[in-house]
């Protein structure tokens, strides 16, 4: 089994390969209908997040208790809450909350996990094998604790919520790197490039990632929902968002004991987090595609 | 839309269908006389000298008796292990007389002895027990629990024959036999079982075990999966056997309040330990037969850091206070027909009812927060909420939050902390005000104003007042009913005045009761003694 | 291979000592201990309580005698449950997490990669498309919203199934189903990116032109490539899939290890969270371990 090297001109290419490489794969991606239509479906939730609340005629903390848990209406078009809050509105400062932490928090986790995979790979030998027992380490302490105690030690603040969520979530990303890296390292067109003596730094960052993206842009978009779930969960120990604002997050998680009795509690946060999660991942699968060199033949 | 259409689609399958033949659990648990009971929490343990929990009361109940026991309807002191008892004139020496056919699971006979040295085990300070406090009405209890004296020969109890125990109280207390009949605390072990188990004296000791387990109540202990279920089935030797109508009861653990709902909901359950807060109306529309709701001997109250320099004014803390619509609060978001509370002890406890009320009164409050210096909230700085993680909680502080901004033009933040985290920032005194929930281990209104002791550990407001000591403490004395009253209202009136704290309402057990469990009476601290309940098929 | 995993056996041992002993201090750190309550404890009683414990000494004091206790597998006892060892309470959760986990890993890798297959084999196609929204659905509706929706339809409207406990063998159908299609739904886009790395290279393209069957090409060439991805994930997946899901315990009222070790954080249970973590981190070890022998045996270029 013999295996040509799949960025043929990689190792010999000098002037600016990355920009031409961009530039083909924003034209590839042009051609992509969903991923189009996923990154247009984004830009029009995030501007309904942002412009959204200044339109509305309610803001995300009114209180009406005569309201208590109406169901859509043309007053309250998405409904509102336990507390007689209108939903649409809350929904917009919510995504602006979720999508803000799965974009920082996936992107912290993504460059961290990424570096790291990548390092232990192509180093291997002994570093490789300390730094993954690290990974080990850091997988096996419990979660809950470390965030309880970083709350302790700094406050609660926004740069913490993305430190603790970056540092379990790029545990995975780094494992799945290092694995492709093993791989791609021992192919002809990484040996050769060794060979030529190239610095370890392009030879990681212009050949080993580029052709591991497939992957990684996969596990991004595992990763985006994970976050935005996370960040549920890391408000019950009182970090994240705090009340009476909300996320996604935490209105799916308490709607969905409410589904039965006052089902668009659930139903409206879920689909607007779906909507996202599926636009990400057309325009994920979009760029993976068009990143991909060898799909330009076609 | 997924979840629902995907719901409804399946509904819809779902009747056409027409399924639903396999029994119930419940169903068969009726035939069985098996009572399956929802019971929250993994208990802690089951020896009632070491446990501290309402959970624990529950099983413990079924596995003991005291040697008072409740009626079942108003709780009142009945005979137990005791078939009588005398009082001396004094109020402060009770004798108490064993019946003879009193035996524990294993034949043995109860005797006074067994309480003599049962008292001696909870009181000794190294078995570390938590609520050995509840003893301390009896003499040189509260010495020899922590270590002043140590010849247990002190303490006032004493076995005057083996069927006769005599009990020396420090002060005549009124609600002894209260206490007595509904706390595990005045309960005893098999002191033999116990020391065959480990030394008696310390924690850990495994006698607790199903096979181990020597009790003395309607039910032995015949299985305990943790986290999963604990089974009791009835005990020959219980001295009233004839009259236990139950053959067991299975402690259910379930933590979630939804998942225990839904459990109910498929036959799994005959009692709830409690609601989900969304489906109360529901229930109360649809179903009402299922859903109780009872009074509970509770405040739920918000604590006020007397050290705060905000809230060390009087005015503001009245004003906010005072802004507080707590119908509304009970009304839209308890929603469990709670009420106000506008007193710290409840109504009616034990006979007593403060005299002093607060009100609700926005244009009060808000010529109070002037006066104070900050018309319209100006200058203040934004009051501090601080609870434990929990959907009603929040849902009560953001209420608050609200009402303090709109009528009072007050700020406040949300502060949630994980439940530990919680406790030490109450007790270390670093917050603003926190919310706090008191329900009372024996109806008397002592149960509720000691808390607020200057050096009592459940005090936690900085809130220090040496008149309302020495009421208290006089209360606590005072053997006519009418005298001791009259101090408690004294020292409640002194309490609503400088007011170290918000009560906001008064607790109701919200819960779901299967139709077929008969005998269970609504009562102010949700107890219902397992010997008197049975099982019935409801009529169709 | 054998001094390979003798090498990555002897490692274990400095990890689990690292793992013992920043837990022994972390979950001391964190406030609230495990004798606090809502109604508080005298103090003389809980000076007893800590002496008991040996929570009076000196932490390090304290942590030399937790290492003593550790090299002769002794845990300690639990804190909370009074008369319970760590050592009982693993051995009495870690069974019914371990099935439960088993059983959702199977069904996940199942379908996962079947779904992962189909969907890379026509890119872009309708099945492709059809194969990847339902498995981004199992990512769009997290496990607290697909558990309690199951027990909705299963087990309060059908009647097949309990909606809560552990005691028949029906009570493991929604639990298990619940926590597959999660680790499904990710195992069939990490299978799906994996595959269509390999079917774009050069030399499957070539295999393609020159007429080999498709099914063929698939099961000699590209799985093994293909499942790279998928097999680095699943190392500490696998480890928490089996070790248990707070979650999904906790919706269906299963008695395993996740929701046990949870609850013993919240109780500051020092020695239960400090025993569990210990217990997952050679899970863990073990999970990855196994990871990477795999990966090397699918790739051959490898050498352990």
């Amino acid at each position: 089994m013999t295996q040509s090297p799949p960025i043929t001109n990689a190792a010999t290419t000098t002037a600016e390969p990355g920009a031409s490489l961009w530039h083909d794969a924003w034209l590839r991606l042009r051609k992509n209908r969903l991923a189009i239509f996923g990154g247009a479906a984004l830009i029009v939730i995030s501007l309904f997040c942002l412009i959204g609340p200044a339109c509305s005629p309610y803001t995300y903390e009114q209180q009406d208790f005569s309201q208590y848990a109406k169901a859509p209406s043309t007053q309250h078009w998405f409904g509102t809450d336990k507390l007689g809050r209108d939903q649409m509105t809350r929904i917009m400062h919510g995504g602006r909350i979720s999508l803000g932490v799965g974009i920082c928090a996936t992107l912290v986790s993504l460059t961290i996990g990424v570096l790291y995979g990548a390092l232990a790979g192509f180093i291997g030998g002994k570093t490789d094998a300390t730094l993954m027992r690290i990974v080990d380490i850091l997988y096996a302490l419990p979660f809950t604790v470390f965030v309880i105690l970083l709350m302790v030690v700094f406050g609660r603040n926004i740069v913490l919520l993305f430190a603790a969520i970056g540092a379990v979530e790029w545990l995975t990303m780094a494992r799945i790197v290092r694995g492709q890296i093993l791989t791609l390292k021992k192919q002809e067109f990484i040996e050769a490039a060794i060979a030529l003596g190239l610095r370890k730094r392009r030879i990681i960052l212009r050949h080993l990632i580029p052709n591991a993206l497939g992957p990684i842009i996969v596990y991004t978009t595992l990763t985006i929902p994970a976050v935005m779930l996370l960040e549920a969960f890391l408000s019950f120990l009182g970090l994240g968002v705090q009340p009476p604002m909300s996320s996604w997050g935490t209105m799916i998680k308490d709607g969905a004991e409410l589904m039965e009795e006052f089902p668009w509690l659930l139903v409206i946060p879920a689909a607007f987090f779906s909507l996202t999660l599926f636009s990400l991942n057309f325009l994920g699968d979009g760029l993976r595609d068009a990143l991909d060199v060898r799909t330009s033949k076609d | 839309m997924k979840p629902l259409s995907l719901l409804l689609i399946l509904t819809t399958l779902a009747l056409v269908s027409g399924c639903g033949k396999r029994e119930m659990r419940a169903d068969a648990a009726i035939r069985e006389q098996i009572l399956l009971f929802g019971s929250k929490s993994e208990p802690q343990d089951l020896d009632p000298h070491v446990v501290q929990g309402v959970g624990e009361h529950n099983i413990i109940s079924a596995l003991m008796e005291g040697l008072v026991a409740e009626d079942p309807k108003t709780l009142n002191p009945v005979p137990g292990l005791a078939e009588r008892w005398e009082i001396s004139p004094d109020g402060k020496v009770y004798t108490f007389h064993i019946r003879a056919n009193a035996r524990w699971s294993n034949g043995d006979p109860v005797t006074a002895d067994d309480f003599v040295k049962s008292y001696r085990r909870i009181l000794t300070p190294s078995l570390g027990s938590l609520y050995s406090y509840m003893l301390h009405p009896m003499k040189n209890a509260k010495a020899f629990n922590e270590g002043k004296i140590t010849d247990p020969a002190q303490l006032g109890v004493k076995s005057i024959d083996a069927r006769t125990l005599e009990l020396t109280l420090e002060c005549p207390t009124s609600y002894l036999l209260h206490a007595m009949a509904s706390h595990y605390t005045w309960w005893a072990v098999h002191m033999a079982t116990v020391e065959k188990h480990g030394d008696p004296y310390k924690p850990g000791n495994k006698w607790t075990r199903p096979g181990s387990y020597v009790g003395n109540g309607p039910f032995v202990l015949t299985a305990w999966v943790p986290n999963s279920v604990i089974s009791v089935r009835r005990n020959s030797n219980y001295w009233d056997a004839a009259a236990v109508r139950l053959n067991g009861v299975d402690f259910l653990p379930i933590e979630s309040v939804d998942s225990e709902e839904r459990s109910f909901r498929a036959g799994q359950l005959h009692r709830t330990e409690e609601v989900p807060n969304g489906k109360i109306d529901a229930y109360r529309k649809d179903n009402p037969q299922l859903l109780r709701i009872d009074d509970y001997l509770g405040n739920y109250y918000y604590r006020l850091n007397m050290t705060n320099s905000a809230l060390k004014d009087k005015r503001v803390r009245l004003a906010l206070n005072q802004a507080l619509d707590r119908q509304a609060i009970v009304d839209t978001v308890t929603r469990g027909g709670q009420k106000p509370a506008f007193s710290f002890t409840p109504p009616e406890t034990a006979g007593y009812t403060s005299r002093a009320q607060l009100k609700f009164d926005i244009e009060g409050a808000k010529k109070l927060l002037a006066d104070a210096g900050h018309p319209d909230g100006k200058g203040l700085p934004p009051i501090e909420i601080h609870y434990n993680t929990s959907e009603n909680h929040r849902a009560i502080a953001e209420a608050i939050q609200q009402m303090w901004k709109k009528n009072l033009g007050v700020d406040a933040t949300l502060r949630n902390e994980e439940w530990k985290v919680y406790l030490d920032t109450q007790s270390g005194g670093t917050y603003m005000t926190s919310r706090a929930g008191w329900i009372a281990d024996y109806p008397d209104p002592n149960a509720f104003l000691e808390t607020f002791l200057s050096y009592s550990g459940n005090n936690r407001t900085g809130w220090n007042n040496p008149e309302f000591d020495r009421l208290i403490q006089a209360a606590s004395c005072e053997n006519d009913v009418n005298k001791r009253h009259e101090l408690f209202q004294q020292a409640e009136a002194l309490l609503l005045d400088e007011l170290p704290l918000i009560p906001i309402y008064f607790y109701t057990r919200v819960y779901l009761l299967h139709p077929a469990v008969k005998n269970w009476h609504a009562n102010y601290q949700d107890h219902h003694p397992f010997k008197h309940v049975y099982l019935e098929v409801p009529a169709k | 291979m054998f001094r390979f995993i003798a090498a990555r056996l002897m490692q274990t041992v400095p990890v689990l000592f690292v793992v013992a002993t920043l837990t022994f201090f972390m979950v001391r750190l964190v406030p609230g201990g495990p004798f606090d309550a809502e109604r508080n404890v005298p103090p003389e009683i809980k000076r007893e309580l800590e002496a008991y414990y040996g929570l009076d000494k000196p932490v390090f004091h304290q942590y030399l005698d937790y290492l003593g206790r550790l090299l002769h597998g002794d845990l300690g006892p639990s804190y909370k449950y009074a008369n319970r060892s760590v050592n009982e309470m693993i051995a009495a959760t870690f069974p019914v997490s371990l099935q439960l986990g088993g059983m959702a890993l199977g069904l996940a890798l199942i379908f996962g990669v079947t779904a992962g297959i189909i969907a890379s084999l026509r890119p872009n196609s309708a099945l492709d498309y059809t194969a990847s929204s339902i498995s981004m659905m199992g990512i769009c509706l997290p496990t607290f919203v697909l558990g309690p929706l199951f027990i909705l339809v299963f087990a309060l409207n059908l009647r097949w199934v309990n909606a809560s406990g552990w005691f028949d063998a029906a009570d493991r159908i929604l639990p298990a189903a619940t926590l597959g299609i999660a680790y499904a739904a990710s195992i069939a886009r990490l299978t799906r990116g994996g595959m269509l790395e390999i079917l774009n290279q050069d030399f499957i393209r070539t295999a393609r032109a020159k007429g080999a069957s498709s099914t063929r090409i698939i099961l000699r060439h590209t799985l093994r490539g293909g499942l790279l991805p998928v097999v680095s994930y699943l190392g500490p997946a696998a480890a928490g899939i089996l070790t248990g899901s707070f979650v999904i315990e906790t919706i269906f009222q299963i008695p395993g290890l996740g929701r046990h070790f949870v609850t013993s954080a919240f109780n500051r249970d020092f020695t239960m969270v400090t025993g569990i973590v210990i217990f997952y981190a050679v899970l863990i070890v073990f999970f990855n371990l196994l990871v990477d022998i795999v990966q090397i045996w699918l790739n051959p270029k490898l050498k352990f």
